[in-house]
């Protein structure tokens, strides 16, 4: 669905991108994590077509971003934080306005969602609140029902409620599409993908599958009968390993169950308890972002 | 289908704005036409200059503004994301600013043509000539830079850095020309001027579609580089040579050859007079002088003999060019001859033996006074053949005359002159000899040659309005005594206007050489 080979942009003096490769499977649910200036904005407007990358290339169906054609857009979705609407215009002239642009617009989709998000028709846009504007770019995106919607940092901004609401509005019809979402915000985002790609400082760090993901970095607690104290260096698959006492803590990277206690007894003696807990998508991405920053 | 769907939508949050913008030309056109002929109140008179200027204003910011409805530069803006086809929204600003900038000139000057009397045809046939000329020169550029910025600070910088732009560069062109506009731009405020002007409209109309078609393809850094070479290229071009336009001239010229048979050649016999040389001498052989007091100039006059010249015609000079060599060819100075202005209208005028003033400076005179030099003449000319003339009372006078325009006359306020007031659609007459003529024994006053020396086909310019106007002046009284006129005062009420106006026939170039003269014996004593 999406393809992105090597992509780079530069910008006077910095390196907003520096050779990013991705692929987004078809039918996945796509987050790109990373911290603010990470490159997830840069790498989603260069995908559609708002910015241009220094090299490399970015591919959605098939087809280079710079150019996309109507045929391809009237395909695609978009809803960005800050994305500009016609402010002068009001909702029900603004939906008006696009409605002709798609050859499949589904008006009792669109009536549904303005329903569900409880927007009013007669409303300007200028006179939405920012949670308003961002619902309404997504209920100009539904309609249409993309095969990809590209939502960029949507919740940024948004109260807990109104960003339920989205997802809720949302919910419905992830199935029918490709979804590629960016956040900085990992606790928002959790439960919601099938994928996740972690981006820092304009390079990948990783992409794979959220099971994955979770099945593979554990928190592994080890108790010992002495004080802890592992034999350096621990192997590369520990990281953040910490000695408190008898107890040692680390994340396990490439966590296999029936490995652990002899991996563990090699590295240590005196083991009297072993606990593995599952981490949240958050601790996961900031102890490997520290451990790649090391 | 989509354009009109686009339009549509910029309708309906623009049509306020627009309606002000095209109120303003409409509010001009209203009030100009009430003042014509003088019978305004000078404060709306003051007023619709005021008018105008708003109306280019607020036009083109009003045309930046609906570009940036659907703005081009920047990354947030939702349209680029949808299946908006570019072309589309461009062809629906297009048309929208023209309907709005052009529309309401075109119902501006329809207004002011249909008030002043003149016919539908002639006045819309007039209107979209202006209309053609505003769209390439207001409402392209502003389009081009609506295109290139994403706010209206941000076209304003952009505008303010090409004024600029262009400041320096006429100023470093001026000086590179001695001080001199003319050195630089050497058509300019000549009758031909009008063909580098097309020239011009044609660059900026190419250069301007290539940066639209470049800025909606969101290379809005590329399309900024090619709008200030277009600029850069505009401006040269002010530096066209003479030469090649006035051939260019030569071949559009009405009627080829009518003036084959006119010859000029040195004549010797005319320049030393014997007598003074004043003023009233070169009004008297037809020569105009400019600044003829002017110190640091010496004049020199060159005989020439002019024979073949048609009857019912006027004979100008668009260029003289004089270039000085000795007795080796060794080239010693060259300067702008002065204006020559033959007519022979019935037994007036005719073959004509008459001395060119030229000025030099006087440092070059007195470096080469005792000098034997040759004097080489090349006259670019234009040969007027009469067309129609026309008559009107002398006082109170109102009076449509399809090849020249409706006028009024009336007597000027001093008591010495009568005032003709005249208006035309489109670009105006070029040349008419005039005279006032006592309608009961045909005695006439000395004879006015008045010409504009505009050889444009059609009016080139996009402001203020679609209308020509001119004024005549016709001396009955002189408050000094000093000059008798036939018709004077006392024969005013039985006095008519005659005007008789010339067409260019046949634009032509002509070379005399002068054979070895010492350069003191052509100067004027």
């Amino acid at each position: 669905m999406i393809e992105i080979r090597n992509l780079t942009k530069r910008y006077k003096n910095h390196g907003a991108l520096k050779g990013l490769s991705l692929t987004v499977p078809e039918g996945s649910a796509f987050l790109i994590v990373g911290a603010n200036g990470a490159g997830k904005t840069t790498m989603i407007k260069i995908l559609m077509n708002l910015l241009e990358a220094t090299s490399g290339t970015a591919e959605i169906f098939g087809v280079d971003s710079r150019r996309l054609s109507p045929k391809e857009l009237e395909r695609i979705g978009y809803v960005s934080e800050n994305q500009e609407l016609p402010g002068k215009l009001t909702v029900e002239e603004y939906l008006n306005y696009l409605r002709p642009f798609y050859s499949d617009w589904d008006k009792h989709l669109e009536a549904e969602t303005l329903r569900q998000f409880r927007l009013p028709r007669d409303r300007r846009i200028n006179e939405l609140s920012h949670g308003m504007r961002v619902k309404l770019a997504l209920t100009c995106a539904l309609p249409y029902r993309p095969q990809l919607l590209v939502l960029d940092e949507p919740f940024s901004g948004l109260d807990p409620l109104v960003r339920d609401e989205f997802m809720e509005g949302l919910a419905g019809y992830a199935h029918e599409m490709t979804i590629l979402m960016s956040s900085h915000e990992l606790s928002e985002v959790e439960g919601y993908g099938t994928d996740v790609a972690f981006i820092d400082e304009g390079t990948l760090l990783f992409q794979e599958s959220m099971e994955e993901l979770t099945g593979r970095v554990q928190e592994v607690k080890v108790t010992l009968d002495r004080t802890a104290a592992v034999r350096r260096p621990p192997p590369v698959d520990w990281i953040d390993v910490k000695e408190s006492g008898n107890v040692l803590t680390f994340v396990h990277t490439k966590f296999i169950e029936n490995d652990l206690e002899t991996q563990i007894r090699s590295q240590m003696d005196g083991v009297q308890r072993v606990e593995v807990n599952a981490m949240p998508l958050r601790t996961i991405f900031t102890s490997l972002a520290r451990a790649t920053r090391k | 289908m989509m354009v009109w769907h686009i339009f549509k939508k910029d309708w309906k949050l623009m049509w306020k704005s627009a309606a002000v913008v095209m109120a303003l030309q409409l509010a001009y056109a209203f009030i100009q036409t009430t003042s014509e002929f003088g019978r305004g109140n000078p404060v709306l008179e003051e007023l619709h200059t005021l008018l105008m200027f708003l109306w280019l204003i607020a036009g083109m910011f009003w045309v930046v503004m609906l570009v940036h409805q659907d703005a081009l530069p920047g990354t947030k803006q939702d349209w680029l994301t949808r299946p908006i086809r570019r072309m589309d929204v461009l062809l629906a600003k297009v048309f929208f600013a023209a309907l709005v900038m052009q529309g309401s000139s075109i119902a501006g000057d329809v207004l002011q043509g249909l008030g002043d009397g003149f016919s539908f045809g002639h006045t819309l046939r007039a209107a979209l000539l202006r209309a053609a000329v505003g769209l390439i020169a207001i409402t392209l550029p502003a389009l081009v830079i609506g295109t290139l910025t994403q706010s209206i600070a941000e076209a304003m910088i952009l505008t303010a850095v090409l004024g600029c732009g262009i400041f320096v560069f006429t100023i470093m062109a001026v000086a590179a020309g001695g001080g001199y506009q003319h050195q630089f731009d050497p058509t300019n405020n000549s009758g031909i001027e009008w063909i580098p002007n097309l020239m011009r409209y044609v660059i900026v109309l190419l250069g301007g579609a290539a940066v639209l078609l470049i800025g909606y393809r969101r290379k809005t850094f590329r399309g900024r580089v090619v709008m200030a070479a277009v600029l850069l290229v505009t401006l040269c071009s002010q530096a066209t040579p003479w030469t090649p336009v006035f051939a260019l001239e030569m071949r559009l010229s009405p009627r080829r050859g009518a003036a084959d048979g006119i010859d000029l050649s040195w004549h010797p016999h005319t320049t030393q007079t014997g007598e003074p040389v004043t003023r009233d001498y070169f009004d008297a052989v037809g020569i105009k002088l400019e600044s003829p007091n002017a110190r640091d100039e010496v004049r020199l006059l060159f005989p020439i003999s002019v024979t073949g010249l048609p009857t019912d015609s006027v004979l100008k000079t668009d260029l003289a060019h004089v270039v000085f060599t000795d007795g080796n060819g060794k080239h010693l100075s060259s300067t702008d001859g002065g204006s020559i202005e033959i007519r022979h209208e019935g037994a007036e005028g005719g073959p004509a033996a008459y001395d060119q003033a030229v000025k030099i400076p006087a440092s070059t005179y007195q470096e080469n006074k005792d000098r034997q030099v040759r004097a080489e003449m090349t006259y670019s000319m234009t040969l007027f053949k009469l067309r129609t003339s026309y008559s009107m009372p002398a006082i109170g006078g109102d009076r449509m005359m399809a090849g020249w325009g409706r006028c009024e006359s009336k007597i000027n306020g001093a008591g010495t002159a009568v005032e003709v007031m005249c208006l035309q659609m489109g670009k105006g007459p070029t040349c008419a000899t005039v005279f006032l003529e006592d309608t009961r024994d045909g005695r006439r006053n000395r004879l006015n040659t008045t010409c504009f020396q505009n050889y444009s086909p059609y009016i080139d310019r996009p402001i203020p309005d679609a209308v020509s106007r001119f004024k005549l002046v016709l001396p009955f009284r002189d408050p000094t005594g000093q000059m008798p006129y036939a018709v004077d005062g006392s024969r005013m009420d039985m006095a008519q206007i005659v005007i008789r106006v010339y067409e260019p026939a046949d634009h032509f170039t002509r070379t005399v050489t002068s054979p070895l003269v010492a350069m003191k014996d052509l100067a004027v004593r």
